[in-house]
């Protein structure tokens, strides 16, 4: 059947398929475009030159590379360590380290960098303080330790997930044949976790490339091509090159997105099975040992940076004058600070749940309806996180600065700067929606694939249409990939700063670039003010959308497993 | 009450071809007719493969045929979603909604028809009594073993009153000692209820004990449609013969046929059998294992015993004779005196249990 025939078949999966198609073109489509036509233009050229030219410019690619390259490995080797950790020592105190290793995924993108400088910078408490060594953290070093801590939980989840489906009967049959430890993890666990620590590293490239807030916050001399666009763009008002920067971030971005998609997730499939049965044998002895103390150390420093972002925010002068006081949480909770506070939460709180529905929607159009259209409209909703935050923030701002007219009929309002309708409210809520789907359509497509045709097959054979399925069967069922999605959405939505801060206008202010701000201005107290109630408020929600959707009866005993590790990947701060 | 004038469903030359296969491959269903009665319990049988599903399947509504119609009761069922047609379908895998209770699961498709919405709880409850699942109507689905599973599966198909039931392998899933047991009971249900009944399923005994008549399906067509005792004892071809239960079949290159009967040479036995319609010169001879005996002899023996398996309520010899092995199966041995291998034997069969068949 063409897709034609069944679209004007069921209005209701036209309706839907308009919908998410309007949304994807207008939101990513289009802006991206607006990007790709600037940098192509002539000044874009001109553009592109100097950054092959320019000593300075191959200099911030160069730079890039390198940070990308060291955070992916320290990144990959600290998940692996975990990981091996979690699933592989019979060892005290496993859950804490695993609670506190997902930590990162919930904080603010800068809450780690900005905690690093007041420990490690130039007047670091522990640096100078402790050691009084004048260590200068800004550069490579620190953006790496901040980068590879923020990003490697979301590999450390999923190699768990690996690791524990890994058949221990695999290790059992070469041991049985003679192999010893090492050359049973050497020969038999590596090689099938290999997919896992490839993407896992390709993931972590791409992240760290592609972030803005770090390099901004703990960059220092050390720029990088997304600091340099954002730099083109807010201090140069030079449109052309932030275009070209950000876009040559988007190549490898976009390459690997297109590894991972076509070449390791179907390696994924042979190597893993199913189900295993058995317990994984533990590891003993020093390099098990060793493992463990590096966790834990890491572990600690996770703890440390936490630490000191709660203290923080109820010191006068962080690091300098440590003296008490509630002056910043004033500031943000009652003084000029709430503003930030309260649009950011509203436009979260309008955006998550458009986030979450928009994205089981696709996963089931994907999954269900459209076995043809389905991959490609999967394929652009996953570009959303593809595409560099940098990218999608300049897109929009060439897109939709000025009101787009066809035939003199306003298609689309402004949605971007003094003039944007709402004060530009709109726009960042479609931006949120845009970078926080993805999340909900990898969750909802994982779920859906572990939820039998058959029992769509069984509704409609008593009876029930396209939409009454959908509403009666399908999304009870999806629930839980439908609460992961949205707790995404929400931490996403809060803390998201890279496209962002192209879009702020003075009528609407957002956390993220305010925390910023406060770095910059170098009261960091306010910036931990702003990261506490920050989290707490992700946290909150978080709470009130389990509540709120939380499974009654005993059905849950049955529900389908939330697909943790694969919504995360889907989920990653920029 | 059973109402013999609705559920008359025929199928003329359906086609299946999947859209992703290769389209000079043969297709998944090669041109299906048949002629289901009103009432009538009909079984799709064959091997794994043979398109069983897939006519079931588009019976249903779930895959358009290539060509072809389908009419119930006189209605073009291709112009209806599946959603539309009065039928209802039984899964292998149950396919029980897992978060609504054993209660919800059967009155789903009552709430979403208006016009039953009225007598909803009555009705379920009923269906409920009438597959023994008084008192469970609070559980959720994991909390069932897979018999009542399955027995909620049915429940809920039956209290739409369908046209129609449809069921793929439903029993499948169950062990051995269950699946006769839900054997009985379907069989009984669909009796007293007189629903039109399509059942798949690759499983001969299965077949033969629910069905008023088999269609026994080979690689997308249909090789026959008769009664359970038809089919056994004068299948249309080698390949219904070896589906349904066991059988030898002995090369006949020269048989006389007079009045409908083959008169054909075996073992040094002169005998009169029944004959297929559309048999030539030459032939093959089935027959089934249970009606061949074999004596010990000492002289002028025309097989050899090459091997001997006991079953408990039977013992099974493999006889190798001028004609080729020949299977012979004996119901309750005297365990004393079962024969060794190597034992030369006399070997007899009945010509009234045999069937002459064209060579395929
Ligand atoms: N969705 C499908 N796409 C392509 N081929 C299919 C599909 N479903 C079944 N087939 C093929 O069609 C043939 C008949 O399958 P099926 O009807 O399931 O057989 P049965 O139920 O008798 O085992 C098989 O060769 C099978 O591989
Ligand atoms: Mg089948």
């Amino acid at each position: 059947m063409s897709v034609l025939h069944r679209v004007r078949s069921k209005p209701a999966l036209a309706v839907s398929l308009v919908v998410v198609t309007a949304v994807l073109g207008v939101g990513l489509l289009f802006p991206v475009f607006q990007v790709l036509l600037t940098a192509l233009s002539p000044e874009g050229l001109d553009a592109a030159g100097s950054l092959l030219g320019s000593s300075v410019n191959r200099g911030i690619v160069v730079n890039t590379v390198v940070l990308g390259l060291s955070v992916a490995a320290v990144g990959t080797v600290l998940a692996f360590l975990f990981a091996f950790v979690r699933t592989r020592l019979d060892v005290p105190f496993k859950r804490v380290l695993h609670v506190i290793a997902i930590v990162p995924v919930v904080s603010p993108p800068f809450a780690l960098a900005t905690a690093l400088v007041v420990l490690f910078g130039r007047n670091g408490v522990i640096s100078q303080g402790v050691f009084g060594v004048p260590y200068d953290i800004y550069g490579l070093d620190g953006l790496t330790i901040a980068l590879a801590l923020s990003f490697f939980p979301v590999v450390y989840l999923t190699l768990v997930g690996m690791m524990q489906r890994l058949d221990p009967s695999l290790d059992e049959a070469a041991t049985s044949l003679g192999a010893g430890r090492a050359k049973v993890f050497l020969t038999v666990t590596l090689p099938m976790l290999l997919p896992g620590l490839a993407s896992g590293f390709l993931l972590l490239f791409v992240e760290s490339i592609a972030d803005l807030a770090n390099p901004l916050v703990l960059g220092g001399d050390f720029t990088v091509l997304s600091s340099r666009a954002y730099i083109a763009i807010t201090g140069e008002y030079d449109v052309a090159s932030g275009a070209v920067f950000s876009l040559s971030l988007m190549v490898p971005a976009v390459l690997v997105f297109l590894l991972q998609r076509y070449w390791i997730d179907r390696r994924k499939v042979f190597s893993v099975t199913g189900k295993p049965s058995g317990r994984p044998q533990t590891y003993r002895g020093p390099v098990a040992l060793c493992a463990y103390a590096v966790a834990v150390l890491v572990a600690l420093v996770i703890v440390l940076i936490n630490a000191t972002i709660l203290f923080g925010a109820f010191t006068a002068v962080p690091g300098v004058n440590n003296a008490f006081t509630l002056a910043h949480f004033d500031f943000v909770l009652f003084g000029i600070g709430s503003e930030a506070m309260v649009d950011t939460t509203v436009m979260a709180v309008v955006a998550a749940p458009l986030a979450g529905l928009l994205g089981v929607l696709i996963a089931y159009l994907v999954v269900r309806k459209l076995p043809r259209v389905g991959p490609v409209l999967d394929f652009v909703a996953m570009l959303g996180v593809a595409v560099p935050g940098t990218v999608l923030g300049i897109g929009f701002v060439l897109a939709f600065r000025s009101e787009n007219l066809v035939g003199g009929v306003t298609v689309i309002p402004s949605l971007v700067g003094g003039a944007a309708v709402l004060g530009g409210s709109v726009g960042i809520i479609v931006v949120l929606l845009i970078r926080s789907m993805p999340a909900a359509v990898r969750a909802g497509v994982s779920s859906l694939h572990q939820i039998h045709p058959s029992i769509d097959e069984a509704s409609a054979s008593l009876g029930a249409d396209d939409s009454t399925t959908f509403r009666r069967i399908t999304l009870p069922l999806i629930k839980p990939a439908l609460l992961a999605g949205l707790t995404f959405a929400i931490a996403r939505s809060m803390t998201t700063l890279s496209p962002i801060v192209f879009l702020t206008t003075p009528d609407t202010k957002i956390m993220a670039s305010q925390i910023l701000a406060e770095v910059d201005a170098g009261r960091f107290g306010n910036a931990f003010a702003y990261c506490c109630v920050l989290m707490t408020i992700v946290l909150t929600l978080i709470g009130l959308v389990r509540l709120a959707i939380r499974d009654r009866g005993p059905a849950r005993a049955r529900a389908v497993p939330t697909p943790e590790a694969p919504v995360l990947v889907g989920a990653v701060k920029e | 009450m059973p109402d013999h004038h609705v559920g008359h469903v025929v199928l003329t030359d359906l086609v299946k071809r999947y859209e992703n296969t290769d389209p000079t491959a043969r297709p998944a269903v090669g041109g299906v007719s048949l002629d289901v009665r009103a009432g009538e319990f009909l079984t799709l049988l064959g091997p794994s493969g043979c398109g069983k599903t897939t006519t079931l399947r588009m019976v249903a509504g779930f895959e358009t045929p290539t060509s072809g119609t389908i009419e119930l009761d006189g209605a073009d069922m291709l112009r209806l979603p599946p959603n539309k047609r009065p039928m209802a379908m039984v899964f292998q895998s149950y396919a029980l909604f897992p978060h609504l209770s054993v209660f919800e699961n059967v009155a789903y498709g009552l709430r979403i028809d208006r016009t039953r919405r009225g007598r909803l709880e009555e009705s379920v409850e009923i269906a409920l009594t009438s597959m023994n699942l008084t008192g469970l109507g609070e559980r959720f689905p994991h909390q069932l073993s897979g018999g009542q599973q399955q027995r909620v599966a049915l429940a809920r198909a039956m209290v739409m009153q369908p046209s129609v039931l449809l069921f793929d392998e439903p029993l499948s899933n169950l062990d051995a000692k269950f699946r006769e047991q839900m054997r009985r009971e379907i069989r009984l249900l669909q009796r007293r209820m007189g629903i039109t009944s399509l059942y798949v399923t690759h499983d001969q005994a299965e077949a033969m004990s629910l069905s008023d008549r088999i269609v026994v399906m080979n690689a997308g067509k249909i090789e026959q449609v008769a009664t359970p005792t038809e089919v056994y004892t004068r299948p249309a071809s080698v390949f219904v013969g070896n589906f349904i239960g066991r059988a030898t079949f002995l090369p006949v290159p020269e048989v006389a046929v007079r009045d409908g009967r083959g008169c054909v040479r075996v073992f040094g036995q002169e005998a009169s059998v029944a004959t297929h319609p559309g048999l030539g010169s030459g032939g093959v001879l089935m027959v089934r294992p249970e009606s061949v005996s074999v004596t010990p002899t000492s002289e002028g023996g025309t097989g050899i015993v090459r091997s001997v398996v006991y079953l408990g309520s039977g013992v099974d010899y493999e006889v190798e004779t001028d004609h080729g092995t020949v299977l012979a199966s004996v119901a309750d041995p005297n365990v004393d005196q079962l024969l060794e291998e190597g034992t030369k034997v006399a070997v007899e069969f009945d010509p009234t249990r045999a069937y002459l068949l064209p060579r395929s």
